[in-house]
């Protein structure tokens, strides 16, 4: 048990001074009184004391004084002056002390003025540390602060702490939870609290922290005592605490001095908050600034653009108004009949460039205002330039330039809006052409890699002087505007071109030596959606990274799957994926499969394809497997080359969910047996490799085309073919040639092939071309031309009208009649552009009408059961399509993670 | 007889066409510039009585080139009307301060163009130039 209590401080030495002076006086002074009262009878009746009394009854008896008592008196006068002369001293040094304190506490609150001033919340409590060191007298003080909205109270401050524990500190955050545990109602003194050494209590000091504060003795301050003072706010938060140790008069602390520094606290809470305050707002000032700043700027644009503007409008305005004023302003004079003409074509064309100019504002301003909707679909730059160039041909002619396309590369598509991509490839063609003078040549090139797709437009032209070449895409840079309106320009196209370009992801640049012709690029990226992977391939070869890509998407898009990966054998036996769909970059750059070990290394081992339709019924897939795929349901087939083995092609996360079954892997077998074709086709040449990728861009185009309707044109060919008689391989041939039937149509516009409007003669031409022109396009993926056949004769009749061949009855293909059911019913079913859709017993009355003569009557009878068995099939895969199978809700939840 | 010799500067060359079919109907003859740099020259070689100039121009625009017309010995009486699709109060006074004589904005009637060139010339008659 402690003696005493912390907060009521010993006796200081002066105070046991003063009062043992002011007890020897007081005794004094009443023996004196007495003595004055009744001088003899102390004398008499103190006689047992000898010495004093003697004395006094000497000074007291005698009436003529005697020398001894004069002696006596004398002295005691004496003894009474030097105990005032004592008692003034004491009293004087009180009155000294007092002013001391009135001028530490006049100290005190200065220092507290000081700390609700400082609105930097470091300094503000650095300075209150040293505040405290040096008025309160504690050698040592550590502030710890909370964050707001924090559990963590970080040591920010401090007084008295050698660098080295301050960084000890400071890595070492105090838990608001753990500091509220140590706020034990026995050790709280006034609002502060005094945890003493001799307390059984376990405070987590850091490691490595001890402070060394000498011996102790009764009273002393302990190196292990602590006295924490918690600050808390209005709302009873607590914002931060002081920890005060080594007090330099080694004592625990007066309740005085702990009155004090729980003073500080409540005005360093203030200050606290003050400064944070200040601080947000500070934030707040600079960000309103910069918004200020900002909007400035923009509206310096926007101002100098409408000054720009109307100057651009008034000058058309001008001519016109010059020319009517004229006309008009004639009056009996005569005109002579070429200037009248004259006139009224400067009132056309500067009509005309007027609408030019408001055109392109609103252009402009649709893209600032970020109204601008790009309707992004897979565009074939290879085409798009295409259709350029003959829309452009006309004024290079008029203009004697010549104008050329060349295509560098196989892949030339790019998820795109196509009309602002056609928009910018006609500006930059058409302002070549302006630009170039007769006799020179405009030359459109595409290249690119698997990322990107890049436009030049190259002249021969005038050039742009290089001080020019960073402003030209600025709106309303002229280089000469005399020049810009000669040409017909508004001074914004290349503003507009700059727009279309950013809001695709991509960008633009010139480059010009004058004299000699500029060069545009515009640089495109290729697809938003999931990007095919390709490994490079060691010797660079890009045509063949193209095939490989291309090929990827095909076995995507026939197989309906998210996920594709293309695996091939290391020299060791290992397999490492080439190419993938749908997985991450990481994924195709790290994974191996050993020669034997899963599902791909079976089939690479085995040659035999595998299908999964849930590997949760085999349990060999690994959990970590279905965290990569979507699903559970996949296909891995070989690739076989003429020698050996190419690869395994593993297909998984069909779309819808269905699980993969036996005819799936047929139809992959198809597919891979045409990759493995067009691969070695490839390896062979890099020409042989862009005349395949050219073929499977087609191929590819195609497919993404007709993605709605391929589903159930596939599985209709298969169970027909099936009824037919066919066998699986077959069927599965017969359905892929349905899934590309008609890749001899892609030259031909979308309007062709939706069937709207009536056909030019050329058109017609192409609509009765497009068999042959498929079947050979399809040469380079064909060893035995099987699907070839098939697509070359699906237009014949059975009676021998149809086209290309006029052949007839069983000299058709069995695939091709199916195939030219199936077609027919689709486009009756299904509906064109100008047909609606009939009914599916309207369109069965038609195909029992054309029976015999456009239908293998055989087939047209089977129709009906084929028909049903693929619906029942489709069925199915709505069925398979609910969550129950994992598949669907896995996925929905991997995409809402993202 | 022509009532005088006015050069017209622009780089709009419809402009240019008009003004110089509208004010030969008046009676002037017309010499035509595209650019700062022609009309300098022209306005030294041809000396007309009046120049129409206008302000955006390329390379050398209307006001460089009429601080330097009314800075030559040989061009700075000629009287100069600012032509410019800007309408502004500063612009104008720009245009003054370059030394300019008139200044009309576009869109103008040609009618009132030739107005203020009959004004002008009216009242810079070479006898009050050489009073």
């Amino acid at each position: 048990m402690k003696k005493r209590k912390a907060g009521i401080a010993p006796p200081s030495d002066a105070e046991v001074r003063l009062r043992s002076e002011l007890d020897r006086t007081r005794r004094d002074n009443s023996r004196m009184k007495r003595e004055a009262a009744d001088p003899v009878r102390p004398r008499r009746s103190d006689s047992d004391v000898p010495g004093t009394n003697g004395q006094a009854q000497a000074a007291s008896e005698g009436t003529a004084a005697a020398p001894g008592e004069l002696e006596g008196l004398r002295a005691q006068v004496e003894e009474l002056s030097t105990t005032r002369q004592r008692l003034s001293k004491l009293y004087f040094s009180q009155v000294e002390e007092n002013r001391k304190r009135a001028g530490k506490l006049h100290q005190i609150l200065e220092n507290i003025c000081q700390i609700n001033s400082h609105l930097d919340l470091d300094d503000l409590l650095q300075g209150l540390c040293e505040t405290i060191t040096t008025t309160l007298g504690f050698g040592v003080v550590l502030i710890r602060l909370r964050e707001p909205g924090t559990s963590r109270l970080h040591a920010c401050a401090f007084s008295g702490i050698t660098p080295a524990a301050r960084v000890l500190l400071q890595s070492q955050d105090v838990k608001l939870e753990e500091f509220l545990s140590w706020l034990r109602e026995d050790f709280k003194v006034g609002r502060s609290y005094f945890i003493s050494h001799s307390h059984s209590f376990n405070r987590t000091l850091p490691t490595g922290y001890t402070p060394d504060l000498g011996t102790r003795e009764e009273w002393e301050w302990h190196k292990d005592d602590v006295l924490l003072v918690p600050l808390f706010n209005r709302s009873g938060e607590l914002v931060a605490y002081f920890s005060v140790d080594d007090p330099i008069d080694r004592l625990v602390p007066s309740s005085e001095t702990m009155e004090l520094l729980e003073i500080f606290g409540n005005h360093a809470v203030v200050a606290i908050e003050n400064a944070r305050l200040y601080r947000q707002l500070e934030q707040h000032t600079r960000e309103l600034e910069e918004a200020g700043t900002r909007m400035q700027e923009l509206h310096a644009l926007k101002s100098n653009f409408v000054s720009t503007v109307s100057h651009e409008l008034r000058t058309p305005l001008t001519a016109i108004k010059a020319c009517v004023d004229t006309l008009l302003a004639a009056g009996d004079r005569e005109v002579p009949r070429d200037r009248q003409q004259h006139f009224l074509t400067i009132i056309r064309d500067e009509n005309q460039r007027l609408a030019r100019l408001i055109e392109s504002v609103l252009d402009l301003n649709r893209f600032d205002s970020g109204a601008v909707k790009l309707v992004r679909q897979a565009v074939d730059m290879a085409e798009l330039l295409g259709e350029s160039e003959r829309l452009l041909a006309p004024v290079a002619i008029t203009g004697q330039v010549n104008l050329k396309v060349v295509t560098e590369l196989a892949d030339t598509r790019v998820d795109a809006d196509r009309d602002q991509l056609r928009q910018l490839v006609l500006h930059l063609g058409s302002n070549a052409i302006k630009f170039t003078p007769a006799g020179g040549s405009v030359l459109l090139r595409l290249r690119g890699d698997s990322r990107e797709v890049t436009l030049q437009v190259e002249d021969t032209g005038i050039g742009i002087p290089e001080q020019a070449l960073e402003k030209i895409f600025e709106r309303f840079y002229q280089v000469d505007s005399s020049l810009v309106r000669r040409y017909g320009g508004t001074g914004l196209g290349l503003a507009i071109c700059k727009s279309i370009v950013e809001w695709h992801g991509g960008r633009v640049s010139a480059e010009s030596t004058p004299g000699l012709g500029s060069r545009f690029t515009v640089v495109l990226p290729r697809r938003n959606g999931p990007p095919v992977v390709v490994r490079s391939l060691p010797h660079g070869e890009s045509a063949t990274e193209d095939l490989l890509r291309l090929a990827i998407e095909m076995v995507s898009e026939v197989m309906n799957a998210r996920v594709v990966s293309l695996l091939t054998p290391e020299p060791d036996g290992a397999l490492r994926i080439q190419a993938a769909v749908g997985l991450d970059e990481t994924v195709v750059r790290d994974t191996r499969v050993a020669p034997g070990f899963g599902v791909a290394g079976r089939v690479a081992s085995e040659r035999r394809p595998l299908c999964v339709a849930h590997a949760g019924e085999n349990g060999d897939q690994p959990a970590s497997r279905r965290e990569t795929y979507f699903s559970d349901t996949y296909l891995s087939v070989p690739l076989e080359g003429s020698q050996g083995l190419l690869g395994v092609l593993n297909v998984t996360d069909p779309e819808g969910g269905r699980p993969f079954e036996a005819e799936d892997c047929h139809l992959l077998l198809q597919v891979a047996a045409r990759v493995a074709v067009a691969w070695q086709q490839a390896s062979r040449s890099s020409d042989g490799a862009s005349e395949v990728a050219a073929t499977l861009r087609q191929v590819v185009r195609h497919l993404e085309r007709a993605r709605r309707s391929a589903p159930d044109r596939v599985n209709l060919a298969r169970a027909l073919a099936r009824e037919a008689g066919l066998d699986e391989a077959e069927a599965a041939l017969v359905s892929f040639a349905a899934s590309i039937h008609d890749v001899g149509m892609n030259k031909l516009g979308e309007s062709v092939i939706e069937g709207v409007g009536r056909l030019s003669d050329v058109e017609r031409q192409a609509v009765l071309d497009h068999p042959e022109v498929g079947a050979d396009l399809l040469e380079p993926l064909e060893t035995l031309g099987a699907v070839q056949d098939v697509i070359l004769a699906h237009h014949e009749w059975w009676d021998g009208t149809g086209y290309p061949r006029q052949l007839s009855g069983e000299a058709i293909p069995i695939g091709s009649r199916v195939l030219a059911l199936v077609d027919a019913w689709e486009s009756m079913v299904v509906g064109r552009a100008h047909k609606p859709a009939r009914s599916r017993d309207e369109a069965l009355g038609e195909l029992i009408r054309l029976s015999g003569r456009q239908f293998d009557p055989a087939l047209v009878q089977m129709f009906a059961s084929a028909l049903a068995a693929s619906e029942r099939h489709n069925a199915s895969a709505v069925r398979g399509a609910m969550p129950d199978k994992g598949a669907a809700g896995e996925r929905a939840m991997h995409d809402s993670g993202r | 007889m022509a009532k005088g010799k006015i050069l017209v500067v622009d780089d709009e060359i419809y402009i240019v066409h008009i003004l110089d079919f509208s004010l030969g109907m008046e009676g002037y003859e017309v010499l035509t510039a595209l650019d700062g740099e022609q009309a300098l020259e022209k306005a030294r070689s041809e000396h007309p009585d009046l120049i129409v100039l206008d302000i955006m121009m390329p390379k050398l625009d209307g006001y460089e080139t009429c601080k330097m017309l009314k800075s030559d010995e040989a061009t700075r009486t000629i009287p100069v009307i600012l032509l410019s699709a800007k309408g502004r109060n500063v612009d104008q006074k720009i245009g003054f301060e370059v030394g300019a004589d008139d200044y009309i904005t576009k869109p103008f009637s040609p009618r009132k163009l030739v107005e203020r060139i009959n004004a002008l010339l009216g009242q810079s008659s070479p006898q009050r130039l050489q009073a």
